[in-house]
């Protein structure tokens, strides 16, 4: 089993590591709680999680299971909290949006333990197809709240 | 099946204004790190947090 990168905590608002073949990530997570006030039932804190490639180039670098390993231990780490939310949206600007989605569900398979939920909502927003994923853990205290909220914001505006 | 098509015909989601806003704000972060900025520069627009737990060696 792989090691994680060592973290750093360069900063008082993101952590980061760098790979062995000097590509420098930088995670951070966004407070989102506020978004969700239309849902009184859930209390719980809702946060973006973010990957940031900032130093080295990926282009020429090879393949580096470690990099998943170290995304997957700073996501474990998150949901020790059990009330605490993740929300991943895939940016579709760049067409890319597919990609990013099966990538993040490879990824997802690989390392979740069974101890993680992840539903998958697809919604529209002004002509852009939004892939969206929530991830929480298997025992949060507003599991089925959640889930009535996620699948209320990918239905249509329109509908009840 | 629903194609994407079919979804970007139909209306908003409900959430469209929840999920635009994190990609926006997503991208934003992106091209103020990829001028040189540094993310404490926008500690006041964005809500960063740390919520992993503190591990003390």
């Amino acid at each position: 089993m792989l090691n994680p990168y060592p973290l750093e905590e360069n900063d008082s608002l993101t952590y980061g590591f760098e790979t062995i073949q000097g590509i420098k990530y930088k995670i951070y997570f966004l407070d989102y709680s506020y978004l969700f006030d239309e849902f009184p039932q859930i209390n719980c804190p809702i946060y973006s999680f973010n990957i940031e490639l900032f130093g080295g180039n990926p282009e020429i670098s090879t393949k580096d299971d470690r990099v998943g390993v170290t995304i997957a231990y700073i996501l474990f780490s998150f949901f020790e909290q059990l009330e605490n939310v993740a929300v991943y949206v895939c940016d579709p600007t760049d067409e890319r949006h597919h990609a990013r989605k099966r990538k993040f569900d490879i990824w997802f398979k690989t390392y979740n333990d069974g101890s993680l939920v992840k539903k998958d909502g697809v919604a529209n927003a002004g002509g852009m197809v939004l892939y969206n994923s929530i991830i929480f853990h298997k025992d949060h205290p507003e599991f089925h709240d959640l889930i009535l909220a996620f699948n209320s914001l990918n239905s249509k505006a329109d509908e009840k | 099946m629903i194609t994407e098509k079919a979804i970007m015909k139909s209306k908003d989601s409900k959430g469209a204004s929840i999920f635009k806003k994190i990609l926006e704000d997503k991208n934003a972060i992106h091209e103020h790190l990829k001028k040189g900025g540094k993310i404490d520069d926008l500690k006041e627009t964005y809500q960063f947090v740390k919520p992993l737990p503190t591990r003390r060696k």
